[in-house]
């Protein structure tokens, strides 16, 4: 049994100091990078965004002309709505789908590589070829879902051709791509001590118990990650709009960042757009100080400094 | 300590293998960065990026790949060695737009390029691009293909483009169908639904008008549904209404007219069962030529551009004729915008380029197929005619059914005319019009509730069209 | 009790989440043939949720061996008759592939490493070491993520114009080795690392180390599944990556391979056959890759969970 300190941060001040400069040196890149690459232009969208810079014009300053001019603009609410359905749609589901097929693929032994692999193909695919793709799954008609769903006895859905189902259809879509989360999930799954789990069965817990008081605490931090990253990808989807349905049909795929790159690069509204831009990071900030408030609750580290 | 490994142990074991993959790989790494030494520094007269500096560079930006691609970059070369630049053209593959605001930010737009149409307008207002209007050259093109964004000032479109009807000319033979060849002989919507009729039939041979007939399973649809925002815009018109109105405050479509244009079409879909959805004609394939040599479908309207493809794919017999009419036969003009940027240093050499390009005998895109013509002469003068309308590529009733509609009846598509429709309005409006021929619905209703959603997207419009 | 530990360990009968009930102890029969049952369920699911995936890429496949009109044909077809081999060797043709690849992996060549280097170092700090602002950094690093990329793409791009490096690969290369970009890998970098015990950190400090052997010699070894994670992420980012080239390149030599996919969608008609059989040609690579790493992800994850 190790001996090592009860306390988890190693004693003497001279190590704390030296700690303090290791940290810098270690985090300097990053630092930099960020300030230049990052924070800068950041920034700069900030104060565009107190412009009305239409590209091709000088650009004037107006304040919070653009933010107020946002709120009586219809779209924004819509996109807004849009989004979020949009979330609540994917994330959960996303999670849900990537933690099982996780759980699955840690079970099998024979062909491993093989389903991981297979697994996580769809995010290799190109936006343009898998809009195309999925397109043709899509078609009411001939398309292989509807096809499959005759088969089944069910009724033919309209699927991204009609407004009430398209957004469900996109949100499937994106949890077909859900390849990345399942890999770290997996790679979550297996720093678990099988120990532990070895323990539990010797005292009698079942699978599920074992699932809920061994598994999901120990990659609790997995879990927040994929949570958290999930989120902010999912209030950031663009490419299924801005390939395959140009936010519609009737503006039910008209999701933010589709809405904003719009007005950037098609209107030039640069100085409009780039208020949008903050106002969908003021969203983003808080939701995710939530999350992370929240997580104190329920995420467990084994090591490092909390 | 039972289990725990200290980590260096650990290393040194496989430390040499490590070490051998490492530099195998920083090596080759390395060696890859030096090869691709040329991809760090930009070319050296691009890294001067003020556009053409007088006796230096060219670039001229466009979409377009493929045959196109081809043809464009030869022309600016050939172009560009008269006169002593470099050229630069560059095919922007994706994203023309984001590329070029973004270019155009930085204050290095090209010399010129491709525009958009209302990117072209906004930038002309802006003072971005140089005019076409009564400049040497110009005065000759077509009065629909010059917009004006003031009274005088204009842009030039790229090419010309045209709503044509296309139809596998082997299937209307057999079924006893003639499309209209001339705009006086031009089909209202109650022939086009009989002529499409006996062009349908489901997999047992019967026609929709026969009972019995399977509509859901149709082996070969009579007509395609005329959707398309440009196809509507002049059967719109037919029927006596503009999409917008003059001041570009607002749209015409829940108008009476309009509401019978769509009610139109749409019944060719629901009621005569000769057309597909738009859903289903995406299954069968992006263009018209896919959908007339599939056999899927026996006629459709679509651009003049379609025959490029057209006249390549093997073994189809195909025709054009004139579309169908409400009350007078009209057909739409559009074809996106070609212009100068005013930051260039090459200004006259530019419209001179602009000019060559639209010469048939310097670019082969006319005589395969893909664009028309701006100058008038090419639609008046035989001889002039001749260099670019091509026997095994232009079909027989070219002259009648597409060029002499180009010259006397065009309604230009309010793509130029209404501020930012390209940018948005366009997608609103498709969006909006695509569920009505989707599947049944209240037009009227569907119509009033989608023109409220475009009126408050509408900025005003320019003078568009003079004369 | 270490005995039935062990046999426990290899008859590999560790169930996580599933109806498995037994664990397949030999004594216990019963709880073998519904481990067996368990885990031909497991197969099953697993074989069902591979279709789900894959159905859309073999759609890929098989359209990249069809001529236009059959791929468009309905009834769909399943199989192509006939094989349109020659897709393949024509989009190869279309346009100049090979240099796309080899810029392609310029690019890689320096963001790969750079990007690993700069992120680890970064998460390392965060997770393992206490310093001042590291939270204030940390909580900005993970709000660079929030903002949509669209609105910082002119202001970055002016910088570099300014800078005089566009049509270069410098503004698609440098940043990587600042960690640019990689707040999503330093995040997860952070959470696996915290996910190793102090034990090992206090062993080297005991011992008068520095936290750069710390870095170098204990978490890093350690760490060879996230770090492998981080690298394939970074390739097929890099691979896939259209919106960068497409902004700061002009000279169409220097273009890369999802900018060479891009040209097959025309503005009027997209060259559908050699469009599907460009994007299999662009994603077997990056297949390949993927399948010989994953194995070196799992299997260096495993070793962080080992405790003594």
């Amino acid at each position: 049994m190790s001996t090592a300190t009860v306390s988890r941060r190693p004693s003497g001040s001279g190590l704390q100091r030296s700690q303090g400069r290791w940290g810098w040196f270690f985090a300097l890149p990053a630092l930099v990078g960020f300030l230049l690459f990052t924070g800068g232009p950041m920034i700069a969208s900030a104060v565009i965004g107190m412009t009305n810079w239409t590209i091709g014009q000088a650009p004037k300053f107006i304040g919070f002309g653009n933010y107020e001019a946002i709120a009586q603009d219809a779209l924004f609410w819509k996109s807004l709505s849009v989004t979020g359905y949009y979330a609540i749609l994917a994330v959960p589901g996303g999670l849900v789908v990537a933690f099982l097929t996780a759980s699955l693929l840690n079970q099998a032994r024979r062909g491993r590589g093989l389903f991981r692999t297979a697994f996580y193909l769809p995010v290799l695919v190109p936006p343009v070829a898998s809009a195309v793709l999925w397109l043709w799954l899509f078609n009411p008609d001939a398309g292989l879902l509807n096809q499959l769903f005759k088969a089944l006895g069910l009724p033919p859905l309209l699927w991204v051709y009609g407004e009430s189902t398209a957004m469900p259809s996109v949100a499937l879509m994106s949890i077909w791509g859900f390849g990345n989360m399942t890999l770290v999930f997996l790679a979550g799954l297996q720093g678990v001590s099988k120990e532990l789990y070895e323990a539990a069965e010797c005292d009698g817990a079942s699978a599920l118990r074992r699932m809920w008081h061994i598994t999901i605490p120990s990659i609790s931090p997995v879990i927040l990650f994929n949570m958290i990253t999930g989120m902010i990808a999912a209030v950031q989807v663009f490419d299924a709009a801005y390939v395959m349905t140009q936010g519609g049909p009737n503006n039910a795929t008209l999701v933010y960042v589709f809405y904003l790159y719009s007005k950037a690069f098609a209107e030039s509204q640069l100085g409009y757009a780039s208020a949008l831009a903050w106002i969908l990071f003021l969203v983003i900030l808080i939701v995710t100080v939530i999350l992370f408030r929240t997580s104190r609750q329920w995420v467990f580290y084994e090591g490092g400094k909390r | 300590m039972a289990g725990l490994t200290s980590p260096s142990p650990l290393e040194l074991s496989t430390s040499r293998r490590q070490f051998l993959r490492l530099s195998l790989g920083g090596i080759s790494a390395a060696a890859l960065a030096v090869a691709g030494c040329s991809n760090f520094t930009s070319s050296s007269s691009s890294n001067n990026n003020t556009p053409g500096a007088a006796g230096g560079t060219f670039t001229f930006t466009f979409w377009g790949t493929g045959a196109e691609k081809t043809a464009v970059s030869n022309v600016v070369n050939e172009f560009c060695q008269t006169k002593g630049l470099t050229p630069k053209p560059q095919s922007i593959p994706d994203g023309y737009e984001t590329k070029l605001n973004t270019l155009i930010a930085a204050n290095t737009p090209p010399d010129a390029g491709y525009l958009t149409e209302s990117m072209a307008m906004r930038l002309g207002e802006q003072g971005k691009i140089v005019s076409v209007a009564g400049k040497p050259g110009f005065d000759e093109y077509l009065p629909s293909t010059l917009h004006h964004w003031t009274q005088d000032q204009a842009v030039s479109q790229t090419a010309v483009e045209v709503m044509v009807f296309w139809y596998d000319s082997d299937a209307t033979s057999k079924a006893g169908v003639t499309p209209p060849a001339t705009s006086a002989q031009a089909w209202d919507f109650n022939a086009l639904a009989e002529a499409a009729d006996k062009l349908t039939v489901d997999d047992n041979g019967r026609h929709p008008s026969e009972s019995g007939f399977d509509p859901k399973n149709v082996k070969v649809y009579g007509v395609g549904a005329p959707t398309n925002l440009i196809a509507l815009t002049a059967l719109l018109k037919s029927n006596g209404v503009d999409l917008f109105d003059e001041q570009g405050t607002k749209t015409n479509i829940d108008s009476p007219e309009a509401i019978e244009v769509f009610q139109a079409i749409a019944d060719l879909i629901f009621k005569h069962r000769v057309a597909p959805t738009p859903a289903q004609a995406t299954t069968f394939g992006a263009s018209t030529a896919l959908l007339l040599a599939s056999k899927r479908v026996a006629m459709a309207v679509d651009g003049q551009w379609a025959l490029l493809d057209l006249a390549q794919t093997k073994g189809l017999k195909f025709d054009a004729g004139v579309l169908p009419k409400f009350d007078t036969p009209i057909t739409a003009i559009v074809g996106g915008a070609s212009a100068v940027f005013a930051g260039s240093k090459n200004q006259d050499a530019g419209m001179e380029l602009l000019i060559q390009m639209g010469d048939p005998t310097k670019v082969p895109l006319y005589s395969n197929g893909l664009w028309m013509p701006m100058q008038k002469k090419y639609y008046t003068d035989d001889a002039a005619i001749k260099t670019w309308v091509k026997e095994g590529v232009h079909p027989s009733n070219y002259r009648t059914a597409v060029i002499e509609p180009t010259l006397n009846n065009p309604v230009p598509y309010p793509s130029y005319k209404i501020k930012n429709f390209t940018s948005t309005i366009s997608t609103t409006l498709n969006n909006g019009l695509g569920p009505l021929f989707t599947q049944e619905s209240d037009i009227a209703s569907a119509v009033k509730k989608l023109a409220a959603s475009v009126n408050k997207q509408m900025q005003g419009a320019y003078p568009d069209v003079i004369g | 009790m270490s005995a039935t530990s062990q046999t426990i360990i290899t008859t590999e009968a560790v169930a996580v989440g599933t109806q498995l009930a037994g664990t397949g102890r030999r004594r216990d029969r019963r709880a073998q043939t519904r481990s067996a049952i368990g885990r031909a369920v497991i197969y099953v699911l697993l074989l069902v949720g591979v279709g789900f995936a894959l159905v859309p890429f073999f759609w890929l496949i098989r359209s990249s061996l069809m001529d236009q009109v059959q791929i468009f044909a309905s009834p769909p077809k399943w199989l192509p008759n006939p094989v349109v081999w020659s897709n393949y060797p024509d989009a190869l043709k279309a346009a100049p592939f090979a240099r796309y690849l080899f810029n392609t992996l310029n690019i890689m060549v320096l963001v790969v490493p750079g990007t690993l280097l700069s992120c680890s170092a970064a998460a390392f700090a965060f997770s393992r070491l206490h310093w001042r602002g590291r939270n204030v950094f940390f909580a900005l690093l993970i709000s660079g993520m929030m903002l949509p990329y669209a609105v910082t793409l002119i202001p970055t791009f002016i910088a570099w114009q300014k800078l005089g490096f566009v049509d270069t690969y410098i503004p698609l290369t440098i940043p990587a080795f600042f960690g640019a970009g990689g707040a999503f890998y330093i995040f997860m970098l952070r959470q696996f690392f915290m996910a190793i015990p102090n034990d090992l950190d206090n062993a080297v400090y005991i011992d008068g180390g520095s936290p750069w052997t710390v870095y170098w010699r204990v978490i890093l070894p350690l760490s060879k599944g996230p770090l492998t994670l981080v690298a394939v992420f970074t390739i097929i980012a890099v691979w896939n990556d259209l919106l960068n080239p497409l902004i700061y390149l002009s000279d169409s030599n220097k273009y890369t391979l999802s900018l060479g996919l891009a040209s097959f969608r025309g503005l009027y008609n997209s060259q559908w056959g050699l469009l599907m059989a460009a994007s299999v040609m662009v994603i077997a690579p990056l297949i390949v890759l993927f399948f010989f790493a994953q194995r070196q992800i799992m299997e260096g994850i495993a070793l962080t969970g080992v405790k003594g």
